[in-house]
């Protein structure tokens, strides 16, 4: 493979972030730090999105490969041996630079370095782990770094530079062992579960630290009125004379390697990953059901204790008789409806077999998961809305986690009714069939399945427009609509997310 | 005459954090019965039959109590809603922080929970208004790097959002020079490297008289990789102006 060597900057960075546009996470969720005198950046846990790409994917990494050459030859993917497109490669210098100067002026939350296998994974992985390593140690970078972790290197580099990293991700590529046999006959599952199984055993050992003393804010400074100080002389107080300004970015290119791996002086507290681990696999390349792949998700997250799992649509490319013929549409409504699900089984105490069984293995792509879902439970609807307990009110189409929340909370105070519920977030053209407010129904409805079923796949047709139009859906599946209400219960709620986010 | 019932008396204060405490402090201590006050931003407005019109003189003494007193008797939480409320575009919103606090001394912290109440849900929809639009601006915000290294950006916000964005960024380029110009309000924060930051009143001109622009090749990086990593077959315009609508667009270096 020739690997392009007189290419300028700009040039590798259009071939490195196209060849990069395939994996989905683009997350910077989960790690939470404020900033640190002399480095740059930090971390917000619910994650930040800078911009979104015409395709309405959220853009918060600098989301990149440090080379688009690989040994494999994987018949889904863009960089596959056999495709004849130019190669190249980032220095980890070239990276550094790139992450620092996007990041200052506001582009970017962090960096997402994934990389094609360039002669080993060892090789690969040893690239990455010097690249971070740079960017910590050298640079002093604060913000947030996703990783991946290239199956088959070495289990010490992947400690390493789990050290460094915010996120580890190990793609599945496929949902099941036979499709990843037939299109990348030269990974294994075994060879994918085994650097994902490290990460969550290090993420493990980890929390079982003893817990950092939290430093408290000082009361003074964070509610102090900001008021406007009188004019220092004519202009501001900046620009400083060079001499007046502290040298707070130090630059040291002599600096060592860390005595002991873990004891970075970036952080001394180094932490192993701290926002967890993620995967991604390919939707519709191959003929798993719904059902497979949800089960596949579900075990991951119980077992493998995965934050997120994300899946991509299938972009046909690629010509080989295996596969779609190139220009089939990806199936977005398919990967919408597998979000809405995973969203399910993550928050709302969903598991797989109550949304798809083997003898119903598709979803209901007329309707989101939860409105399928409670047309065949219509037992246990119409639900009071002032007895129900939080679990309960969770089930109900059209209330979401937030909403749930706000629930508990005011009807402690007062009886709520259903203009309430609306200002609470409900959503109530489709909770609305479902309640019951102290006692009265929304509307005159009959709990008939077939006439729900027409009155809730009616509500969901601007969703599905939206698909048919080739239309994706990102800020994905807030959490809640409006990030800022601040009533219930804090803390894990903050949790924004995107499919970008989280 | 003073005490007739129905006999309204109005409030008008200057539109900042100052100006709205200080008339939740005058007319609390004014003693003539909540439903008999009414709290109004100074500005042109109709003036109505069987109103006094009082206008409220600041004063951060006046204001750092009702302030106090929010945090000691109702929470901190309620205190960053209500500061958040004060900085909104609303013209109604000296009132209903003032609604909001005459629950909320009465209530205490149980207040924030009542969402059911329309005193709270009207102060809960201007915090929420404001912070969706400050952590707007922490996502879109674009800085340019100036001669002398001075990052600039601009902004131009509905609401008063530029106190709660400049922390955001002092926290996470703490060794950066940075100016942050609100270009309607004309006035700006200011961050000299490893200090702490401020605001200063400065016009639009002003400040770009003060800050040479400085040619950089990073924004035509940044476009590059703005338009590689969108994919092509999931194109989709109308999704990307609902996430990132046009009036953010204003300044962000990619649609430039």
């Amino acid at each position: 493979m020739l690997i392009q060597e007189n290419l300028n900057l700009q040039q590798k960075l259009e071939i490195l972030s196209d060849a990069a546009k395939y994996d989905v996470a683009c997350t910077s969720s989960g790690a939470d730090r404020r900033g640190k005198a002399g480095t740059m950046g930090s971390a917000v846990a619910c994650g930040i999105c800078h911009s979104f790409a015409a395709d309405g994917r959220c853009i918060s990494l600098l989301k990149i490969l440090m080379t688009n050459a690989c040994v494999y030859d994987c018949k889904y993917c863009a960089n596959r041996s056999s495709n004849d497109v130019v190669r190249t490669f980032f220095t980890p210098e070239e990276i550094c630079t790139l992450t620092m100067e996007f990041y200052r002026r506001n582009y970017i939350e962090g960096l997402f370095l994934s990389s094609g296998i360039l002669n080993t994974p060892d090789q690969t992985m040893e690239l990455i782990y010097q690249t971070l390593w740079r960017l910590r140690e050298i640079h002093r970078f604060w913000g947030y770094i996703h990783v991946k972790a290239i199956p088959g290197a070495d289990p010490q580099l992947i400690q390493l530079t789990g050290q460094l990293a915010d996120r580890m991700s190990v793609n599945l590529e496929l949902p099941t062992v036979d499709g990843l046999k037939t299109l990348a006959p030269s990974k294994t599952r075994t060879r994918i579960l085994t650097p994902m199984r490290q990460i969550q055993q290090g993420i493990r050992a980890d929390s079982f630290r003893l817990p950092q003393r939290k430093t408290l804010k000082k009361d003074s400074d964070m509610f102090a009125l900001p008021r406007h100080q009188e004019a220092p002389g004519q202009s501001p107080s900046f620009p400083l004379s060079p001499q007046e300004s502290a040298p707070l970015k130090p630059f040291d290119p002599d600096i060592s390697l860390p005595d002991t791996p873990g004891a970075l002086k970036y952080a001394s507290g180094s932490r192993f990953v701290p926002a967890g681990q993620s995967t991604q696999m390919i939707i519709g390349a191959t003929p798993e059901t719904d059902h497979q792949i949800l089960s596949v998700t579900e075990a991951l997250y119980r077992q493998f204790d995965l934050k997120r799992v994300f899946y991509s649509a299938y972009v046909a490319l690629n010509n080989d008789s295996l596969l779609p013929a190139p220009g089939t549409p990806p199936p977005l409504l398919r990967e919408h409806r597998l979000y809405q699900a995973d969203w399910l089984l993550r928050f709302y105490d969903f598991s797989a077999s109550e949304l798809l069984t083997e003898d119903k293995p598709y979803f209901n792509l007329s309707m989101d998961p939860k409105c399928d879902w409670a047309l065949r439970h219509l037992e246990q609807f119409p639900m009071e809305i002032s007895k129900a307990d939080y679990a309960s009110l969770l089930r109900v189409p059209g209330i979401g986690v937030k909403s749930a929340r706000r629930i508990v909370a005011a009807r402690r105070h007062h009886s709520l009714d259903f203009d309430a519920l609306k200002k609470l977030g409900v959503v109530l053209k489709r909770a609305g069939y479902f309640i019951t407010c102290n006692g009265r129904m929304y509307r005159a409805i009959r709990l008939d399945e077939d006439y729900l079923a027409l009155a809730l796949s009616e509500t969901d047709k601007r969703t599905r427009l939206r698909f048919e139009e080739g239309v994706g859906v990102y800020r994905q599946l807030s959490l809640f609509d409006d990030f800022y209400l601040t009533a219930g219960p804090k803390g894990t709620d903050v949790a924004k997310s995107i499919s970008g986010q989280m | 005459m003073e005490n007739q019932p129905n006999h309204t008396t109005v409030f008008l204060c200057r539109d900042d954090p100052d100006g709205i405490f200080t008339a939740v402090y005058d007319a609390w201590a004014s003693r003539r019965g909540h439903a008999c006050v009414r709290l109004q931003l100074e500005g042109p407005s109709t003036l109505e039959l069987f109103c006094d019109y009082i206008p409220v003189t600041p004063d951060p003494q006046k204001a750092d109590k009702v302030i106090g007193a929010i945090r000691q008797n109702i929470s901190l939480q309620a205190w960053e809603a209500v500061y958040r409320a004060a900085l909104s575009r609303e013209e109604r919103k000296a009132d209903i922080i003032y609604r909001f606090l005459v629950a909320g001394f009465h209530y205490g912290p149980a207040v924030m929970e009542m969402l059911g109440e329309p005193a709270v849900q009207n102060l809960f929809a201007l915090d929420r208004q404001v912070g969706n639009e400050a952590h707007f601006f922490t996502e879109f915000l674009r800085f340019d790097l100036m001669e002398q290294d001075i990052l600039f950006a601009k902004m131009r916000p509905k609401s008063n959002v530029l106190s709660l964005v400049a922390p955001h960024f002092a926290d996470r380029l703490s060794g950066e020079n940075f100016l942050i110009l609100d270009v309607g309000r004309s006035f700006a924060a200011i961050h000299p490297a490893g200090r702490s930051w401020y605001l200063l009143s400065i016009e639009k001109e002003q400040a770009e008289a003060l800050l040479s622009q400085k040619p950089n090749s990073y924004r035509d990086l940044w476009k590059t990789f703005h338009s590689a990593i969108a994919v092509e077959a999931r194109k989709n315009p109308k999704l990307q102006r609902s996430l990132m609508p046009l009036r953010y667009r204003e300044f962000v270096t990619e649609f430039l």
